[in-house]
């Protein structure tokens, strides 16, 4: 190309920009008509004969070219003007400025790139609002913005060089991106603003800051395609579009995914049930666990809510969904990216403390050490356990509430809680339900201080929480002792059972272990495999039991019961007139024959159930009329037999078997199955399912019938195949008839026991207690925890029968948490008082040593064989 | 001439330009400069290319044209022009106007 003088290029750029206007009024683009001009005049003006081109030249060839570009144009200058670029004139459009180049490298590619990065290390924006990034699709769409403006500056650094075509699809592209994330964060903007004052506005600005500077990099790229007589493709735009598309589909699970969430919590029955299946089949997990804990995984997601939809309700979808508590499943936070999500834990809230639910998983806090030492009598059929926990909590700034629901042995309650202090130990006070959850309300959550509170949570189970656990690293140590009945297996056998963690909202490494002991005057029948008998101490077993085997490996231990021994006899010194517990061992009569009918869950959690059911069928040898039904997304009913065997049952079983998928509201199953069942006298519902950690519906059909027939009739017996919530046996516990059926071996060998003692072939065993005040001819053997089942039974009658307040001093006396009762651990002596409430004296609790009123026994036995031996008259040898 | 013929003149140019890009780029593509050379050339269209980049800009807004730039060995990147699906459809159309019109002009006022 020949070389210009700048006033030869002056001039023709001044000729082309002076019909801008009639190109425009011709119909066409202006810039493109003036570039291909200024092309055509370099071409002639490359023709051989020039040298240095020069003004008269650049005159000489727009004559040829059209005369008319030399005269003034022919609209009036103003609409001249108006289609004009300002300064383009005269001119050439004017590169960008230093200092413009220097504000798009920092609020263009800097800025935009520093959020991104810090979005990625903190999680800020996901663990608290939303999640801008939830898939790193996302991410690398974020990261184009930054890149092609660094690209687009780049090039725009040499004035005279082309525009690629690839550079405007990507600056269009990133401009939409831009776009769709300022679009999203705009409900943010004023809060960003007022955050300027502290640069952490900056953050939330950075995608309108970033669109901004998209849109001055496209002008820019236009300017230069001016320059260079370039052409930008048409249909760059769809760049744009197409970016805004991807998120979109992008964002389909996460829309559909809420959509169909707000119908499964709104909608009719049909329409629920209709969303609940598109879930199972279509739904982000992710995204309805997030929402669970009422976090937004994805914005656009969020963008198309129509109706406000509460953590809890969509706590219950996701049970539906999945079949899984969502408190079971591991919290969204800890699956945060990266590294410095840690942060955002300072600020993540534990809104369940001080309830009476055990609710989510709580980041930072876990249980550090678990030790049970038990205790018992297999003769005298009873048991003494001590949990002792230390949680740990390793979240910088938020002490936290550690919770749990224990699954007692069957019969069982809590005798003794005790919370270190300072490391000394403090002992509960033992007062009515209302009474100690109202000082724990205090001192825990108001005073921020040191209690633990122990309240009952349905059959056989109680609720735990302690508050606070310190933040940064600190510890809490607490120990409950529990006392339980030993399970009559046989005339010759009992089961003594474990304590375990039904639900908990701490977390337990799956190589955690927990430290067991066990000591017994008799042997186990079969000593548990992997169990070890200490040789210094007579039928001592002992174990360490990891987290992930707990549910396996912490075996009912079968102890071998004396056949005769004799009745059991305690003195109940607590009570104002000196009284005796004594307690039988008794075969049970058997059960009339009446209907049976089986709920099977057909749910996630059903499966195990199920199979133990198919099992139980076949082994039990049982006989009678025998129905059963599966709660699934409707009521199924499988089979109705009218008196042969229980296996009959199997085949239409295995052939009805459903999906186990979800989670199923199991009342309209119950109701089919009672409504059949109670057409005979001395019939029972037996209900086998998962865990149950929502209501999914109406418990009032259930609870009604229980209450109306006062467990005079039909039963319901509720056998939970596998740990973890049941929020349905919470509302039943203390109503008649409800049964919960001990869980004494496998579920298969629990269902066969049952099953073969409801068909009347197999015999069944209990402890009968009773209290006199008629001193016994033998002597008081047993323990106090005899008088303290004693206590439980009456505990139970008197709460029947309405007379709660003196079920609450009894349960008082005897330091028992029942359902009327509960205890709680304050942190001084100032604080009881001020809850009007004593906490016991230490040495009235009971003890995994022999407890101090026996070793007084001992004592004084010990001092009066001395002075018999003393008093013997001296035999002289002959 | 008069300046009615001269005005007459026009308006027939301004009638058949575009036609006559379109039948030039039926052919093959071309690029700006020899395409405005070769209609240039052809007597009586009087075309200048003040007035030729500006339609082509309007036939490629209005979707008859396409434009795509090759880079030359000896000189800055041509344009080269080529007719659209819709371009060759509209042809079509005006070829056979053009037909009728000038069947119809032939009869008119009795001459054959």
């Amino acid at each position: 190309m020949n070389e210009w003088t700048p006033s030869a290029r002056a001039v023709l750029e001044q000729h082309l920009n002076r019909h801008r206007a009639r190109f425009v009024a011709d119909g066409a683009e202006a810039d493109e008509v003036i570039g291909d001009l200024r092309q055509h005049v370099e071409h002639e003006a490359a023709a051989p004969g020039f040298g240095i081109v020069t003004e008269a030249d650049v005159r000489r060839i727009l004559a040829k070219v059209d005369p008319d570009l030399l005269a003034e144009p022919a609209l009036p200058p103003r609409a001249a003007e108006s289609v004009a670029a300002p300064k383009s004139n005269a001119h050439p459009p004017r590169p960008m400025t230093a200092g413009s180049r220097f504000l798009l490298w920092l609020f263009g590619v800097i800025l935009p790139a520093f959020t991104l990065g810090f979005e990625l290390y903190t999680n800020a924006c996901a663990g608290e609002i939303f999640d801008p990034t939830p898939t790193w699709l996302h991410a690398l769409l974020v990261a184009w913005v930054p890149l092609t403006h660094a690209a687009a500056l780049l090039w725009l650094q040499q004035t005279d060089r082309r525009v690629p075509v690839w550079l405007w699809w990507a600056q269009s592209a990133a401009a939409g991106v831009a776009g769709a994330y300022a679009l999203v964060f705009l409900p943010l903007t004023p809060f960003a603003v007022v955050g300027l004052i502290f640069a952490i506005g900056f953050l939330p600005l950075s995608p309108l800051i970033a669109w901004v500077c998209a849109l001055v990099l496209g002008s820019a790229l236009r300017r230069q395609a001016v320059r260079t007589a370039t052409t930008p493709p048409r249909f760059r735009w769809l760049g744009g579009v197409g970016a805004l598309l991807l998120l979109v589909a992008l964002s389909l699970p996460g829309v559909f995914t809420r959509h169909w969430a707000e119908t499964a919590a709104h909608g009719t029955p049909d329409e629920s049930t209709r969303a609940v299946q598109w879930l199972r089949r279509l739904g982000s997990e992710e995204e309805l666990l997030r929402a669970c804990y009422g976090q937004v995984r994805d914005p656009w997601g969020e963008l198309w809510q129509r109706r406000w939809t509460s953590p809890e309700q969509i706590q219950t979808v996701f049970f539906r969904v999945t079949g899984q508590p969502y408190n079971a499943v591991k919290p969204p936070l800890s699956s945060l990216r990266g590294p410095g999500a840690t942060v955002l834990r300072d600020f993540e809230w534990d809104n369940a403390v001080g309830g009476e639910a055990v609710a989510g998983h709580v980041s930072g806090l876990s249980l550090r050490s678990s030790r049970l030492d038990a205790m018992g009598n297999a003769d005298d059929g009873w048991a003494y356990t001590e949990w002792t926990l230390e949680f740990r909590n390793e979240h910088e700034r938020q002490p936290r509430e550690a919770r749990a629901e224990l699954q007692l042995p069957p019969g069982g309650a809590v005798s003794r809680v005790t919370l270190w202090v300072n490391g000394e130990e403090r002992e509960a006070a033992f007062a009515g339900r209302g009474e100690v959850r109202a000082a724990y309300q205090q001192v825990a959550v108001v005073q921020q201080r040191d209690p633990i509170l122990v309240t009952t949570s349905g059959p056989d189970r109680v609720l735990m929480q302690c508050f606070p656990v310190p933040a940064g690293g600190g510890t809490m140590k607490v120990r409950l002792g529990i006392t339980a009945p030993l399970a009559p297996l046989s005339a010759s056998a009992v089961a003594f059972v474990w304590p375990r963690f039904a639900e908990r909202n701490f977390a337990i490494r799956d190589e955690f272990r927990h430290y067991a002991w066990l000591e017994t005057p008799q042997p186990a029948v079969n000593p548990p495999a992997g169990w070890n008998l200490d040789a210094s101490r007579s039928n001592a077993l002992h174990a360490t039991v990891s987290e992930r085997e707990a549910e396996s490996a912490f075996p009912v231990i079968q102890l071998r019961r004396d056949s005769v021994a004799p009745s059991a006899w305690s003195r109940d010194e607590r009570s104002p007139s000196p009284a005796w517990v004594r307690q039988h061992f008794n075969a049970l009569p058997a059960q009339a024959p009446g209907r049976l009918a089986l709920v099977l869950d057909g749910g996630r959690g059903g499966q195990a159930g199920f199979d133990a059911v198919r099992a139980a069928l076949q082994q039990s040898g049982g006989v009678g009329e025998l129905g059963v039904w599966i709660a699934s997304d409707g009521v199924l009913e499988v089979v109705k037999t009218k008196g042969g065997t229980f296996a009959e049952a199997v085949d239409p079983l295995t052939r009805r078997a459903p999906a186990f998928v979800g989670g199923h509201d199991p009342v309209p199953a119950l109701e089919a199955a009672w409504n059949w069942a109670a057409e005979r006298p001395g019939s029972a519902v037996l209900w086998v399912h998962g865990p149950l950690p929502v209501l999914l519906g109406d418990l009032h059909a259930i609870t009604q019938r229980l209450e109306r027939t006062g467990g005079t009739a039909t039963q319901l017996l509720d056998l939970q195949a596998s740990l973890g919530p049941n929020r349905a046996a919470k509302e039943f516990a203390n109503l008649p008839g409800y049964h919960n059926v001990p869980r004494l071996g496998s579920t298969t060998e629990d269902l066969t026991r049952l099953l073969r003692e409801r068909s009347g072939t197999g015999p069944q065993f209990g402890w009968q207690r009773e209290r006199t005040e008629q001193e016994p001819r033998s002597a008081v053997t047993a323990s106090r925890h005899l008088v303290r089942l004693w206590a439980l039974d009456r505990i139970e009658l008197l709460r029947r029968a309405r007379h709660v307040a003196e079920a609450v001093e009894l349960a008082g006396r005897w330091q028992l948490v029942t359902a009327v009762s509960g205890a709680v651990v304050l942190e001084n002596k100032a604080q009881f008082a001020q809850a009007g409430l004593t906490p016991v004296d230490p040495l009235t609790t009971p003890s995994i040593v022999p407890e101090p009123e026996t070793w007084a026994l001992l004592g004084v036995g010990l001092g009066l064989v001395w002075i018999l031996v003393q008093k013997r008259p001296t035999r002289i040898c002959p | 001439m008069s300046d009615f013929f001269d005005n007459w003149v026009v308006q027939v140019r301004k009638g058949v330009i575009e036609l006559c890009i379109l039948r030039t780029l039926a052919t093959r593509e071309r690029y700006g400069y020899e395409l405005v050379k070769e209609l240039s050339e052809a007597p009586g269209l009087g075309l200048t290319e003040g007035t030729l980049y500006p339609l082509l800009s309007r036939l490629r807004l209005s979707g008859l044209v396409n434009t795509r730039l090759e880079e030359s060995a000896t000189g800055p990147a041509r344009k080269y022009y080529s007719l659209t699906p819709e371009g060759r459809r509209t042809l079509k159309i005006m070829n056979t106007f053009l037909e009728t019109l000038n069947r119809s002009t032939a009869h008119v006022g009795g001459q054959s």
